[in-house]
């Protein structure tokens, strides 16, 4: 086997892996609360109801962007035995993220074409649209809804979408709707009191080098193991990488792969500084005396510095 | 292209648009044209099987594509379609009507959360021939909701909620043989070969018809016909039709002789009802197949037809069978003239005489020689000036039989004793003309007819019988005149053949020789019931008998007279033994003065 397709496998191994954290096991638990146990404690494909109008209730995985909202949902999802297995040799629940642009229909539509209906007329109502797609999660068996990006949800059709939401939400064959996107979505959901009272909320916490330090520095070590790599051995790489990684989970381990891609492709015999430089300085595209790995007082380094001087968009809704 | 998810297969015994229905239903829970929309599919598209719908239903739905074509009624324009290589017109598909079995969908539905998802409308439910559920063996349940889309049979949109669909407890019935061979036969089993050698529609038509005229007579129309009769008459057919043509003639016969009894006119409706009137029909579009010339034949056979009338679509071009008034008016002669003619000849019993002319049947073959001798009649009144002769002369024509009337004189009450056949004629002048010569002037040896009679001061008869035995050698023909008028003889030719002793005797000579009366004797040239004994040539007034015929005679029969002698016996002994043996003479020896015997009779003695 040639270099590269030995360092290919090898990165193809570390990206697949999965670091566990305390989020898994909350989302898990929240998702467990909401699903029905059978009579022998075993949960079964079907949801709680709550109410005496046979409402569901939804979750809300809130997290900044690259925090590894969608990775931690997707296998949160699978771990569930009854979800993972469906009755047509697919799983019980629905994965959509959200379309462009995102209206109410598009929405509707993307979420029949995931259901195995992906041809639809033009001339379709969208209360029809709506209706199909009830039908087609419990003729499935569908037991839950994950909307991806929910975020972008948002935007002209918000309120119709809410309302659609809500109804999915409610009726016999009502399902559990899990909504994962930005802080910007929490805001949405907080707007309505309705949505509110249906949605219990996972938050993504930023990365605390006193609280996360051991535990990356112990994930920076097996990776390193794992890629036949010796470790680092500058104390305060950690605090670079989860400065560089603006703080999010999801976008720390990634700047970890990618340093240790540019180690292997340069064929170095142990992982240092300069290749996480090098990956980063590859990512974001900055000069050297920007560089987060180079520079001596990191912390000071304003990363995002042209989003945050640009003038606030107002949050207050339009029309 | 997206597939749809879940797979929901096509069940062979269902048609395309049954699976589209249930496939609505599965992946929509909604209806089957909303559905088809989606997948941009047009439903009349799907219903005419059109390669692209079903390719497009099957490609879109993941499912293969060879069953779903081999269930699909293709459509062939202008109200035909085929299925599985057979074609037919759009009367044998149920049409709007969607016909259904209750249990076989109940049984579709059983364990279902959605039994909509699962009843299939069977391909078979959509013939019309199908009436009878071969399963459950009860009557198919029929729909038609008057809406515009009813062609589709979707079951998932019949009113199951409401009280029409409600039916009493349903009574078994074996589905009928001819359904089973429609079935079987679109299955590609083989059944009886006549019918397998026509078209199925053709087949099932037939088959019905005939069995409706054999089950609810002649007089039932089909326009009143209900299903269940239908399928009543499919039942009474069938034996008939399996078994092919014998059998069906057979039955045409025995439809024949039911309707003869009752009163009324001999028309084929009357015995063939609906079946008779469906293939005369002027609007015919569909061809009734192999039955119709079967049909046709037997009428020709058997039904009184008038020469031009149109039969089965047709034109009848000879009759075989018609009464007299119709073989009169096709002919264009009058008909109390055929009919009495047509008793003279025997075609018909002489009682017919006084019976009306519609009522008095026969072959038309037996009538045609009277029909071409009524045709060609010439009044004897013109015969001279057709012949070119003087009415003496054409008296001695009639009088040694040159030329015959059309009847005997003893029925001289009728117009034609006074006529004569015109091709006989004819015929009489054309011989003249072969056999002799034209000459441009008159010889002065040479007389014309009546001048050789007067001069010679023989009978024209005798002068004609010469001339026609061909013994006047010199006789010619003048130019420019026509017929007898042109004929010239030599009265000395005439003087001479009537001095020249000829072989053999007078009729009145050979009577005297065989001991016969001289008046009543000459029944033996020429009896009026009976071929002569003797054969014999006119002579003047007399016969002449020749040697040849007296010997034949002689070898033929023998007369009492001379018994004695031919058997060595003696007279009284010979009346014993013709008495014993009971051989009788071959005439009346009271009546005719004289007994004759059969030589034949007598080698028993």
């Amino acid at each position: 086997m040639s270099h590269h397709a030995q360092t290919a496998r090898t990165l193809e191994h570390l990206r697949s892996l999965h670091v566990g954290s305390d989020m898994d096991t909350e989302l898990t638990g929240q998702l467990a609360r909401l699903l029905k146990p059978d009579d022998e404690g075993e949960l079964s494909p079907e949801p709680i109801r709550f109410t005496r109008t046979n409402e569901t209730r939804g979750i809300m995985v809130v997290g900044g962007a690259g925090s590894g909202k969608s990775h931690l949902v997707h296998r949160a999802l699978m771990k569930f035995p009854v979800l993972a297995e469906g009755g047509y040799g697919r799983p019980r629940f629905l994965e959509c993220s959200v379309p462009s642009p995102a209206t109410l229909k598009s929405m509707v539509l993307e979420m029949l074409e995931k259901s195995g209906y992906g041809t639809v007329s033009p001339t379709r109502q969208v209360w029809s649209l709506v209706q199909i797609l009830r039908e087609r999660m419990r003729m499935t068996g569908t037991v839950v809804l994950w909307i991806d990006e929910a975020h972008d949800l948002f935007c002209a059709d918000r309120n119709l979408i809410l309302r659609a939401l809500k109804s999915l939400m409610q009726g016999d064959d009502a399902v559990i709707v899990v909504l994962s996107g930005t802080e910007e979505l929490a805001q949405v959901i907080r707007t309505d009191p309705q949505l509110q009272r249906r949605f219990s909320t996972v938050a993504f916490a930023a990365l605390v080098p006193e609280l996360h330090g051991d535990l990356f520095q112990q994930i920076v070590g097996d990776y390193c193991q794992r890629a036949g790599l010796g470790a680092p051995v500058e104390a305060d790489l950690v605090g670079r990488v989860f400065h560089g990684a603006r703080y999010r989970f999801g976008r720390a381990i990634e700047l970890i792969v990618r340093a240790i891609e540019v180690a292997l492709h340069a064929e170095a015999s142990d992982l240092t500084i300069d290749h996480f430089a090098r990956a980063w300085a590859m990512h974001e595209g900055c000069s050297a005396d920007q560089n987060v790995f180079y520079v001596e007082q990191y912390r000071l380094l304003r990363l995002d510095q042209a989003s945050e001087d640009a003038p606030r968009v107002s949050t207050r809704r339009r029309g | 292209m997206v597939m749809l998810f879940p797979h929901l297969p096509f069940h062979p015994d269902e048609t395309p648009l049954s699976w589209a229905a249930r496939s609505a239903a599965f992946h929509t829970g909604g209806r089957l044209v909303p559905f088809l929309n989606d997948l941009g599919i047009d439903l009349w598209s799907l219903k005419r099987g059109e390669e692209c719908a079903l390719a497009r239903l099957c490609s879109i739905s993941g499912q293969e594509h060879a069953p779903v074509a081999r269930n699909a009624v293709t459509s062939l324009g202008d109200r035909h379609y085929a299925l599985r290589g057979e074609r037919f017109a759009a009367e044998f598909l149920t049409g709007p009507v969607t016909r259904f079995c209750p249990s076989c969908l109940e049984e579709d539905a059983v364990g279902a959360a959605r039994p909509a998802t699962r009843w299939r409308h069977r391909l078979i439910w959509s013939l019309s021939v199908v009436r009878v559920c071969p399963e459950h063996q009860i009557p198919l349940l029929s729909h038609r909701g008057g809406d515009w889309d009813d062609g589709a049979h979707e079951l998932q949109a019949l009113p199951w909620e409401s009280e029409a669909l409600v039916v009493g407890p349903l009574t078994l019935r074996q589905p009928s043989p001819l359904q089973d061979y429609v079935v079987g036969r679109l299955a590609g089993a083989s059944g009886p070969a006549w019918l397998d050698g026509q078209g199925v529609e053709q087949a099932v038509r037939a088959t019905e018809m005939l069995g409706a005229v054999i089950a609810f007579g002649a007089g039932q129309k089909a326009s009143n016909m209900t299903e269940s009769m239908w399928d009543e008459a499919g039942r009474a057919g069938w034996p008939v039709m399996s078994e092919g043509e014998a059998a069906i003639r057979t039955t045409f016969m025995d439809l024949l002789k039911r309707s003869e009894t009752n009163p009324g006119s001999m028309h084929p409706k009357t015995s063939y009802g609906m079946l008779y009137a469906w293939m005369s029909a002027s609007r015919l579009t569909k061809d009734p197949g192999a039955i119709r010339p079967l049909l046709r034949e037997h009428i020709l056979d058997t039904v009184p037809l008038t020469k031009g009338q149109i039969l089965l679509g047709s034109p009848v071009e000879a009759p075989r069978v018609s009464s007299v008034a119709k073989i009169a008016a096709g002919e264009l002669v009058h008909p109390m003239t055929l009919r009495n003619l047509l008793a003279d000849q025997g075609a018909i019993s002489a009682s017919d005489r006084e019976a009306p002319c519609g009522h008095i049947f026969l072959r038309y073959d037996e009538a045609r020689p009277s029909i071409r001798m009524l045709k060609h009649a010439v009044p004897v009144s013109r015969v001279p000036e057709f012949l070119g002769a003087s009415r003496p002369m054409v008296a001695a024509l009639l009088e040694i039989g040159a030329l015959t009337r059309l009847t005997g004189v003893e029925a001289a009450s009728s117009k034609m004793s006074k006529a004569v056949d015109g091709l006989e004629m004819a015929a009489f002048l054309e011989r003249m003309q072969v056999r002799l010569p034209e000459v441009a002037e008159k010889p002065t040896t040479m007389a014309t007819l009546a001048k050789a009679a007067e001069k010679g001061r023989v009978k024209m008869s005798v002068i004609l019988s010469m001339l026609l035995q061909g013994r006047l050698l010199r006789a010619c023909r003048l130019a420019g005149a026509t017929g007898l008028a042109a004929v010239l003889v030599d009265p000395q030719e005439i003087k001479s053949k009537l001095a020249l002793p000829r072989p053999g005797m007078s009729g009145e000579l050979a009577l005297i020789i065989l001991g016969f009366d001289p008046s009543r004797g000459r029944r033996v040239f020429c009896h009026p019931k009976a071929a002569p004994l003797i054969a014999s040539e006119p002579y003047g007034e007399d016969v002449w008998v020749s040697p040849a015929a007296l010997e034949n005679f002689r070898r033929k029969y023998v007369t009492k007279k001379r018994l004695p002698l031919v058997m060595g016996v003696r007279p009284l002994a010979i009346e014993k033994l013709l008495r014993e043996r009971g051989v009788k003479p071959i005439w009346d020896p009271r009546e005719f003065g004289a007994a004759i015997y059969e030589r034949a009779d007598l080698t028993k003695v």
